[in-house]
């Protein structure tokens, strides 16, 4: 790849289009990709376009009722609901609504100019909700009716699914972390097993043994639903992951903190809790976001052990005799939003890595106030 | 590190260098102390994970025989019944259990291995791409890791194998590559070399040492080059033979074209499409990560580097080369490790296309015909911590070695 | 534990693996006083007042302070450090935290106070050392100068009855030394009973009762500290003398 090198030292031509001669002549095999791509954007693209929009078909009963040259995207329309909230009872579908809501609101609220309490608004409404939205969805408390978990699915779902084991993970990697750093050999040892042991399964593997092999290791009579099984397993293995990001923060906290923390009288979990650990988190945020994001796409292995997920309610949907070979107007609208909820995740983390740089080139020279 | 510090607390050196008679470490009460805390923390700790483990498995040994399980590893010499649609060895219904196990086993490294050398490929592409002088080069690879890397691998998976491989043409108008392969909606048909060939021998032992040829080439030139000196020719050379000879055995061989007959090819290598589509997903998917681990390793190392290199006055077409790209591998190789761990694991993903991997005919059929579910989690998961430790030994001793040169 | 203690140390000993970093130091110092450490890099000073609030563990010796024996239990060492203040060289200011969360956390969470009255008593403290106005801001805004008298309110703020100092100006540029110096002086002047590990001879010689210095693991001379630098009894303390004058 001699071609991509990292150069750049042309006198720069006066006019944009002698400027853009000059690079296509340094660079001819760049050009040539350039020139390529627009050939291809051109042929595929406009197909592409045409089929997406100009002869697609937005309303329709079923599938003879589209128009064969374009997208049939009757078929999303018309089986949204389903796809939203998978097969969650339609006269209880509000309370579906207000979980698959709350963290859009909540991620506004983060995103909105701070005022006196909104960190705490956060914490407590990030910490609560896979809670509270379990309760909300599962019912059968406050005179809400009961609807058993086999039938919440798609968005709905994976948002559950996703958050909820972010969530839960959360203070099971903190331990973990903690306990990998720990001075004490067993404690270290055991802690640093149990983060490979999950890090090192395949995903797959781990839903497939926790709805098998969990089940055994309860006592007999005792029975979880299918989607606890699996988030149990998930959270785990968020949790290894989660451990080593949050182990990567506590090294970057100088050791001048705790002995700090500790001349000041503070006990260990409360030095960990007030000064090493928000230091620590801090520090690799742009990492568990990532973290977030790789979880919110392997949310769509649940796949596997039978849970109903957005990929996996549209990947049935196309098996309907009315809606027959619909494929790809069904993961491209699944690619649609998951593409755009990661993306925009990357761009908060990318924002924050940012951020983060700009304040640690400041803070060395500083900006003194005479005293 | 953690261990010395605990040494120094405690005070349990026993180091006898030291110069005057006082030099007499020992423990106090509060290094007593100290220890009779820390055993037992870990002693309490201990005790609370020895409980879960006794819960646990007495619920197993209950569970198990109330369902009527049999357990032991014995089934791994049991006949399984069962075929499978594509295997590296033999299998035929009389195979045993552990011969599933094994056939499993190599195709998911098969699976593993092409993704991966087609991954690192294609990503360190598209990562120069990134980097490129030229800006459309840059944008449009940005817009290709973008669009790869924000959808989930299985999404990949089902769209290679729902659009891409749906919409190949049928066997009878197959796709000619060059009129040695084909590609159809069946799957991918390769030439294969004649299997009982009595050329097959030499030709291994041909492929062998050249391959041996090359890699000693290789080594005899980087161990040059990390000593500064100026590469021997015998390096090259050596490489050059290891190459020329391989090309040679290949060459050598039968190889068998497939040709079609009635419905179907006959002769060659068929790769069914559930193997297709999922390399092909596996290779892009994880190329838009090796594309970014490659853009960040070349940043590291870019931005001094070149103005050095530059003044040294190195065409900077070399300088990629010769002096970032070497430095870059240094940053490049424990995140890409990383990457290939993540591969590895992903290919597990062949079960939910079918094909029949390790997760697949061993976790899946095997343990619903036996039952025998803790052996058999037990046995996948030592396979999949095998495989990561393995990668991970293999980075941290090329990560020695990096350092050892760095001094 | 009474308001400005009185600190004994009692011939401590303290290795490191086989190095011996304190032989058998014994010393005592008098409620309401302010005793400088001083001596060249590794000869023990910091080891020792890293002793007096169980920072260091140490082997052989006790140390008393305001009469009771310093422990080795977790909880026995929060308690006394509750009421030992500690000033490091290098700050270690909470840079997550305000300059006013610095100084109101450790009363809120170990003495378990109020926040008004915790925040009540720390702007006093900010205004006392000269930073109130800065106490919305975060360490990383202020000089060092300025950090380094935020942890002295910090430390304040339990309401010690011993204040330690660590080298406190040691990675301070000049002009910030005095501005630090400044409010350690008012503080001793103030009856603090304070152990200070310093070179700065000024700040010796105005409000020290005490210079203790220190040596390869041993006290090797005390006395007031005019005496002390004007005419230090030992070969040791000469060259050491001779050598920060020199720099």
């Amino acid at each position: 790849m001699a071609t991509t090198s990292v150069s750049g030292n042309s006198r720069a031509p006066a006019t944009a289009a002698g400027r853009l001669l000059a690079t296509a002549v340094a660079n001819p095999f760049g050009t040539l990709v350039v020139l390529g791509l627009a050939y291809l954007a051109w042929t595929l693209g406009l197909p592409i376009v045409d089929w997406a929009f100009v002869n697609a078909t937005w309303v329709a009963s079923d599938r003879a009722g589209c128009n064969p040259d374009g997208a049939c995207w009757a078929f999303i329309v018309n089986r949204l609901p389903q796809f939203a909230f998978g097969f969650y009872p339609e006269a209880e579908r509000w309370r579906a609504w207000i979980v698959l809501l709350a963290p859009p609101l909540l991620l506004l609220l983060a995103m909105a100019p701070d005022f006196p309490g909104r960190r705490r608004i956060l914490v407590v409404g990030f910490c609560l909700y896979p809670i509270a939205a379990f309760v909300m969805l599962a019912g059968g408390v406050l005179g809400l009716a009961p609807v058993p978990s086999e039938k919440w699915g798609g968005l709905l779902l994976t948002m559950v699914v996703g958050l909820g084991a972010f969530v839960f993970s959360f203070p099971i990697a903190i331990l973990l972390a903690i306990g990998r750093a720990s001075k004490l050999p067993a404690i270290r040892l055991l802690a640093t097993g149990f983060i490979e042991f999950w890090r090192g399964m395949p995903l797959i593997a781990i839903l497939f043994m926790s709805v098998i092999m969990l089940p055994l290791f309860l006592p007999p009579g005792v029975e979880f639903p299918r989607l606890t099984l699996a988030m149990i397993g998930i959270t785990l293995y968020s949790a290894a992951f989660l451990a080593e990001v949050a182990r990567g923060g506590l090294q970057s906290v100088s050791r001048g903190q705790s002995e700090a923390a500790n001349a000041l009288g503070f006990g260990f979990w409360a030095m960990q809790g007030y000064i090493v650990m928000p230091q620590a988190l801090r520090a690799v945020l742009p990492g568990i976001v990532n973290s977030a994001i790789s979880l919110l796409k392997d949310t769509t292995y649940v796949m596997v052990v039978g849970l109903f997920d957005l990929l996996n309610i549209v990947n049935a949907a196309l098996s309907d005799p009315a809606w027959l070979g619909l494929a790809t107007e069904g993961y491209v609208f699944v690619g649609l939003v998951f593409w755009s909820l990661c993306f925009g995740l990357s761009q908060v983390s990318a924002r924050m890595e940012r951020d983060a740089e700009r304040n640690q080139s400041r803070t060395p020279s500083g900006e003194r106030k005479a005293p | 590190m953690a261990v010395s510090d605990q040494d120094m607390a405690t005070g349990i050196w026993n180091a006898a260098e030291g110069d005057e008679a006082d030099a007499r470490p020992h423990l106090g009460p509060r290094q007593r102390w100290a220890r009779r805390k820390a055993i037992l923390q870990q002693a309490a700790v201990l005790l609370l994970v020895a409980a879960v483990a006794v819960f646990v498995i007495r619920n197993t040994v209950v569970n198990l025989q109330a369902r009527g399980l049999a357990s032991g590893f014995d089934f791994l010499r049991q006949e399984a019944g069962f075929k499978m649609a594509f295997s590296l060895i033999a299998i035929d219904p009389t195979s045993t259990y552990g011969r599933i196990f094994l056939a499993g086993l190599l195709n998911s490294l098969l699976v593993a291995a092409l993704a991966i050398v087609a991954a690192t490929m294609l990503g360190f592409a598209v990562g120069l791409a990134r980097v490129s002088p030229s800006a459309p080069v840059r944008y449009v690879a940005r817009g290709y890791v973008e669009l790869v890397r924000n959808l989930p691998l299985l999404l990949h998976l089902l769209l290679w194998q729902a659009v891409v491989l749906r919409s190949l043409p049928v066997v009878r108008e197959a796709i000619g590559l060059g009129g040695f392969a084909f590609l159809s909606n069946r799957g991918l048909y390769l030439p294969a070399p004649v299997a009982g060939d009595a050329k097959a021998m030499v030709v291994a032992v041909a492929v062998a040492t050249g391959i041996a040829a090359i890699v000693a080439g290789w080594s005899i030139r980087s161990r040059a080059q990390a000593r500064g000196e100026a590469p021997p020719r015998l390096g090259l050379v050596l490489a050059a033979g290891g190459l020329v000879s391989n090309a040679a055995a290949i060459a050598l061989l039968d190889w068998q074209v497939p040709v079609l007959a009635g419905f179907d090819f006959r002769g060659g290598l068929k790769l069914m499409p559930e193997f297709v589509s999922l390399v092909a997903a596996l290779t892009i998917y994880n190329s838009a990560f090796v594309a970014e681990i490659v853009r960040a390793g070349v940043q590291s190392v870019a931005r001094g580097q070149r103005e050095a290199a530059l003044a040294l006055g190195l065409p900077p077409k070399l300088i990629l080369r010769l002096v970032i790209v070497p430095q870059a591998m240094r940053v490049i190789i424990p995140p890409l490790a990383n990457q290939y761990t993540h591969l590895i694991k992903a290919s597990a993903l062949a079960t939910v296309v079918g094909f029949p991997d390790l997760v697949n005919v061993f976790l899946g059929t095997s343990l619903n015909q036996t039952g025998r579910a803790v052996e058999i989690a037990v046995i996948t998961a030592c396979v999949y911590l095998a495989l990561s430790t393995s990668v991970a030994l293999a980075t941290s001793a090329y990560g020695r070695r990096v350092k050892l040169v760095e001094r | 534990m009474t308001a400005n203690a009185s600190i004994s140390v009692r011939s401590l000993s303290k290795w490191y693996g086989s190095w011996r970093a304190l032989r058998d130091v014994s010393m005592d110092i008098e409620g309401g006083t302010c005793t400088v450490l001083c001596g060249p890099s590794g000869s023990g000073k910091s080891t020792l007042l890293r002793c007096l609030n169980g920072l260091e563990e140490w082997q052989e010796g006790d140390v008393v302070i305001g009469g009771v024996p310093v422990g080795y239990r977790a909880g026995e060492l929060r308690r006394l450090r509750r009421d030992v203040g500690m000033v490091f060289q290098s700050f270690n200011l909470f840079p997550h935290l305000s300059v006013l969360d610095n100084v109101t956390l450790a009363p809120r969470i170990v003495r378990r106070r109020g926040r008004r009255e915790s925040e009540q008593h720390a702007m006093q403290l900010l205004e006392r050392v000269g930073v109130g106005q800065h106490a919305a801001k975060l360490p990383s805004a202020l000089s060092g100068g300025q950090q380094q008298r935020v942890a002295i309110a910090r430390a304040l703020a339990m309401r010690p009855s011993i204040l330690l100092f660590d080298e406190p100006t040691s990675a301070l540029d000049p002009e910030s030394v005095k501005e630090v110096l400044d409010v350690m002086i008012d503080l001793a002047r103030s009856g603090t009973t304070m152990a200070v590990v310093t070179h700065e001879m000024g700040f010796a010689r105005r409000v020290a009762g005490r210079v203790v210095f220190m040596d390869k693991g041993s006290i090797v001379e005390t006395g007031e500290p005019d005496e002390f630098f004007d005419c230090p009894c030992t070969d040791r303390a000469k060259a050491f003398l001779g050598n920060i004058a020199r720099n």
